[in-house]
């Protein structure tokens, strides 16, 4: 039955994307994150949803007469320049060839969704839609699990649908970190009353949901993207409050292991797993000063033979003391760190920069609107929620092997269209819609 | 079955928000 309403839907859909490619991208974006195959059982989880939209939005586009202007953005290049060295890496990768490829195959996917993200969205509905797939998928996960998490009273295990990126609870506490802001974007912009209701509720239960993971990092997050919230607020008195509601209820439903869990964050260098992340970053920057350029490429540290052989060098970064490093391979545990390993320093400071350039960007777009229309224009509101959510991807980021998720650089992809917006607008000095 | 009505619920909710969209456009195209 859900096979079949969901063919349905899909067809549907299929129609909007057919008829402009923004709602296709938005779609395509949707299907990427949700993974609408992980929710169905029959008939309908055979179709790759994906690619469907993937082709139907590119064909919409070439066929479309009224293209946006596309302006050269140091941001849009750097990414690009990213992804041709992950190329490089990949081509002279030091692990196995076919698996290494494999993933860059993964990552050109995201960036095909980037490129055309790109060079589609421009208006204020059709940034609207693009938000609302992330809300649709990652926000829809967060709110169905935190669901279970109260009616089991903290008994369920928060984490994505099997076999999806987000099934690590860990993942699954970042990726609902950086959608928060996007949600407040969405309270702020929509009209209908209903909705605007439904999306308070759903922000609560995705704080309730993140607590729910167990994870640490999420956790450290989620008091950056609060804090940041809170100091930002007019409403501080009010926003106390909201925060005393989710912390009795949280105080409710959070069993004794969570405060025990969260308390080794302050003893994190007598805790045996972050000692194992260390040695882990270790490792991975063991590979860069062995390939300072091309890095060993995709995962190539956690292949246990060649984690061994630069164990062999870990009294080269003994200034921080761990434990003796195991004999199988770790994933990096750290966004900066596995991109380090993968890629070396010169794959780093690309990371770095297109990070540090966002940032900048956003701050200006943020400056920008905030002189010409004033705190209540969309576009100002939107650049300060996208930059909460970029924070939490580097805070949290920080302790997980994220750096090529496709939630970041749909996020990227919103920074470089806001750029795009913001010249058009100098331009013409008419910032209307 | 609760998963599945909140499933339904969303779909529904991302049709209606791409009908949306596609109104707006077509107005702005006039």
């Amino acid at each position: 039955m859900r096979d079949l309403v969901f063919a349905i839907c899909a067809l549907i859909l299929f129609y909007f994307a057919a008829k402009r490619s923004f709602i296709g991208v938005s779609i395509w974006l949707w299907s990427g994150l949700f993974v609408p195959v992980h929710w169905l059982y029959g008939f309908a989880s055979s179709i790759s949803y994906n690619s469907v939209f993937a082709v139907v939005t590119i064909l919409g586009f070439f066929i479309s007469r009224n293209k946006a202007k596309f302006h050269f953005d140091a941001l849009f290049v750097l990414v690009i320049l990213f992804f041709l060295h992950t190329t490089l890496t990949s081509a002279t990768t030091v692990a196995i060839p076919a698996l290494v490829w494999r993933e860059w195959e993964n990552f050109l996917k995201v960036i095909i969704l980037l490129i055309f993200s790109c060079l589609i969205i421009r208006k204020e509905h059709h940034f609207n839609l693009y938000i609302w797939a992330i809300v649709l998928s990652i926000g829809f996960m967060g709110f169905v699990e935190g669901l279970k998490f109260i009616a089991s009273a903290g008994g369920h295990k928060i984490k994505g649908p099997d076999g999806h990126i987000l099934s690590d609870n860990n993942h699954m506490a970042l990726a609902l970190c950086m959608t928060l802001p996007m949600i407040a974007y969405l309270t702020s912009v929509t009209k209908e009353k209903v909705i605007v209701y439904g999306l308070k509720v759903m922000l609560v239960v995705c704080v309730i949901a993140i607590l729910g993971t167990y994870s640490r990092g999420g956790m450290i997050g989620l008091v950056f993207v609060g804090g940041y919230f809170w100091l930002k607020s007019k409403h501080k008195i009010r926003l106390l409050f909201v925060l005393m509601i989710i912390s009795s209820i949280a105080y409710t439903y959070l069993p004794e292991r969570w405060y025990n869990r969260m308390d080794t964050i302050e003893t994190a260098s007598e805790d045996g797993s972050f000692m194992t992340r260390v040695n882990s970053w270790k490792i991975h920057t063991l590979m860069a000063l062995d390939r300072p350029i091309t890095g060993g490429g995709f995962k190539s540290c956690q292949y246990g033979y060649i984690w061994r052989s630069l164990a062999v060098n870990i009294d080269k970064l003994d200034f921080i003391s761990t434990p003796p490093v195991s004999e199988r391979g770790w994933a990096a545990h750290s966004i900066y760190f596995q991109v380090l390993g993968d890629h070396g320093f010169a794959g780093f400071f690309l990371f770095i920069s297109i990070i540090a350039l966002s940032f900048i960007k956003l701050t200006s777009i943020e400056k920008y609107y905030r002189k010409q229309t004033g705190v209540d224009d969309w576009r100002y509101r939107l650049s300060k929620m996208v930059k909460v959510s970029l924070l939490a991807y580097c805070v949290s980021g920080a302790a997980l092997s994220l750096a090529y998720l496709e939630l970041y650089y749909a996020i990227l992809a919103v920074v470089i269209c806001l750029a795009q917006r913001c010249k058009e607008d100098k331009k013409t000095q008419v910032v209307a819609v | 079955m609760f998963e599945g009505i909140l499933f339904l619920g969303c779909l529904v909710l991302f049709i209606y928000l791409s009908n949306k969209a596609l109104k707006t456009d077509l107005e702005k195209d006039e």
